[in-house]
């Protein structure tokens, strides 16, 4: 298997008027060709940073402070702004959660398909106008040949999701990048969405990498785990490993707070508090303050995240260094 | 209904839309279209549906933010729109509400202890020298310690977790019989949720509250909720115990919810056999005749077009549905081919 994306040791700071936001620090990350790996953490703990990183999206004010973002051969962290302009939408597509704001509400959804298409590709506008059609289809839109001459505004957010997702697979991306696609979307069309991306991923080989907060959509889709908190990644595994054995305790104790629609939980299994500010995140195990088993290395030393057991889950605490 | 606490009997719901500029007359939207609604004291009711259903419609109007087009609701045995002025402000008194939105639904210019202290001056609820020591009490109720450090602070300076406590204290302030959560937890990370979740129950039984929480998530409704009633395009398709609505669920709607909902399981999610609707939900102003369900229900048949079908009992649950047969037929095949394969 070849990597699509190998993101290593990789620490982005946002330097605010307020101090020093440690946003992504010492984050490592691959995703294969095809394959569907996802991001989960809650809000704030930096995984759209990590997602617009690799997009190289970020406010002016962010600044890479070491690590690699490596895409088709290139280094994005250092790579110029004109070769960034072929991985967006070329490379790497991305889709949001709310479609409506990446949506030009003055031109027909047609034309904004067809103007990535030409920008990529080079194509004339009669090849682009087909291929916009073509791409609508795609997206499984029934009728494609009304739907490219509509504005956002005449469609629903489900089908603007779809036109969003038109977009970005366009050109033919090796990745999509997929940053909490379904949160707006009402659960029958978060469910139509969700098979939509799962079938293009199977169709045109594009591997996905699927941020969210919901671990139903990460159990039902996709096959590697990456468990952020405060900014770095906790655990990462196999999805069946870190289903049936979550080994941080803070992914024991996300799992533990998913309520499931098939079956009833007395107790709620809280976790106390919330999660630090990135401005001055603890000292030591960033999880230390809200951990249930926290014990004497935690408050002062930060755990490396290191191989765990017999699979080949990568834990970030000091009691798996214990056990070793 | 002898030991309802409050009654939804035939509720209609109608906005007239003004029409824009260009348009000429339009039809009204029907948000919420007769809704029968019973809750019992002590009860934990869910109200589930999409967006546009009007779970959250039939909100407004039990707090009197809406007035209602037609149909009743009775409180404790009397119609509230026969209700005077002072049992009217007593009603309201009994009825609170919790919003999504935590961050919309403060006052950012009020202190917290201004906040809480309003609805305990507007409903006299204590003596005024006795109004600090009584926010206190509220604030220690849900969980925002030390309070006295809390009550001269404003919204800007709380999480979203610590203002939906906020808000929650603000409710149960006035001392109500019943409160109305509608997608109170919507807006939170899962491990604050479940902290909200689990103050919420211990509220509800401490204080002997009724609640309707309105909700999309039917995963926080089959581990709270002792009922639920499943609305599609103003009107309840299914409704009942919940255990018995999530096992054997009679409405393809209410089907096609759970199928929809994600289990964070990949062995129980990826082996769910199901369907997935197609399409959207039709406009609330132009509803489909018949079962307003027909046009995106896999199993519909030609009477489904014409004739809606009132909710009935059955398998321990009422249901709205014409051919709930239609599913174990189905099923009956589906399992049939699993047994050839």
């Amino acid at each position: 298997m070849t990597d699509v994306l190998r993101i290593d040791d990789l620490t982005m700071h946002l330097e605010t008027e307020l101090g020093t936001v440690r946003a992504v620090e010492n984050l490592s990350l691959r995703v294969d060709e095809g394959e569907a790996v996802a991001l989960v953490g809650e809000s704030g703990c930096g995984k759209s940073m990590t997602a617009l990183s690799i997009m190289r999206l970020l406010p002016p004010y962010a600044r890479f402070r070491s690590g690699s973002i490596r895409v088709a051969g290139k280094d994005l962290v250092t790579a110029p702004e004109r070769a960034m302009r072929q991985i967006r939408g070329g490379t790497i597509g991305m889709i949001f959660q709310d479609p409506l704001t990446f949506l030009n509400p003055l031109r027909q959804v047609g034309e904004q398909i067809a103007e990535a298409v030409r920008l990529h590709t080079g194509a004339g506008r009669v090849e682009a106008d087909a291929q916009a059609l073509e791409a609508l289809r795609r997206v499984r839109i029934a009728d494609a040949e009304n739907v490219v001459h509509n504005y956002p505004h005449q469609l629903s957010g489900g089908m603007r999701q779809r036109v969003l997702i038109a977009i970005a697979v366009a050109c033919r991306p090796s990745l999509l990048i997929c940053d909490e696609p379904t949160t707006a979307l009402d659960v029958t069309i978060q469910a139509q969405i969700m098979e939509l991306i799962d079938n293009l991923r199977h169709e045109l080989g594009t591997a996905v990498l699927l941020i969210t907060h919901d671990l139903g959509l990460v159990a039902q889709y996709c096959s590697r785990v990456y468990v952020m908190y405060a900014g770095q990644v906790v655990e990462d595994a196999g999805v069946r490993e870190i289903f049936q054995h979550p080994r941080h305790p803070y992914t024991q104790a996300l799992l533990q707070s998913s309520l499931r629609p098939d079956r009833v939980s007395e107790d709620f299994a809280v976790i106390d508090g919330q999660p630090p500010q990135l401005l001055a995140p603890p000292p030591g195990c960033r999880f230390h303050p809200r951990c249930p088993r926290v014990f004497d290395p935690c408050p002062s030393a930060m755990p490396g995240l290191d191989r765990a057991g017999e699979g080949r889950a990568m834990v970030r605490c000091h009691l798996e260094e214990a056990h070793q | 209904m002898t030991n309802a606490l409050l009654t939804i009997h035939e509720l209609k719901v109608h906005y007239e839309t003004s029409g824009g500029l260009f348009s000429a007359g339009s039809l009204p939207v029907r948000a919420v279209d007769g809704v029968s609604l019973e809750l019992k004291r002590g009860e934990l009711l869910a109200l589930v549906g999409e967006s546009g259903c009007g779970k959250s419609t039939i909100a407004r109007t039990l707090v009197g933010l809406t007035e209602p087009t037609a149909g009743d609701i009775i409180y404790a045995g009397q119609n509230v729109g026969n209700f005077s002025p002072q049992e009217r402000q007593n009603f309201r008194r009994s009825v609170q509400m919790v919003f999504q939105d935590p961050f919309d639904s403060l006052n950012p210019r009020k202190t917290v202890f201004s906040t809480i202290a309003q609805p305990l001056r507007i409903h006299k609820i204590v003596p005024r020298a006795e109004l600090k020591a009584e926010v206190i009490r509220l604030l220690n109720a849900v969980g925002l310690s030390p309070a006295e450090a809390y009550l001269g602070r404003y919204p800007h300076q709380f999480s979203g977790g610590q203002r939906q406590r906020i808000c929650i204290a603000r409710a149960i302030a006035s001392r109500p019989k019943i409160i109305i959560a509608d997608e109170a937890v919507s807006a939170l990370d899962v491990s604050i949720r479940a902290q909200i979740l689990t103050l919420f129950r211990k509220l509800t039984q401490e204080l002997d509250l009724a609640s309707i929480f309105i909700t999309h998530d039917l995963s926080v409704v089959r581990s709270l909720c002792e009922s639920v009633a499943v609305m599609y395009l103003g009107q309840v398709v299914e409704r009942g115990p919940t255990e018995r609505v999530f096992t054997r669920p009679q409405h393809p709607y209410t089907r096609a919810l759970l199928q929809a909902s994600p289990i964070a399981d990949p062995d129980v999610a990826r082996s769910r056999r199901g369907f997935l609707l197609e399409g959207d939900v039709p406009s609330p102003a132009n509803p489909p005749a018949g079962c307003r369900f027909h046009t995106r229900c896999p199993i519909a048949q030609p009477k489904c077009a014409s004739e809606p079908p009132a909710l009935r009992s059955i398998e321990g649950v009422e249901a709205a549905c014409h051919f709930p047969e239609g599913w174990r037929q189905t099923e009956k095949v589906s399992r049939a081919e699993e047994a050839v394969q």
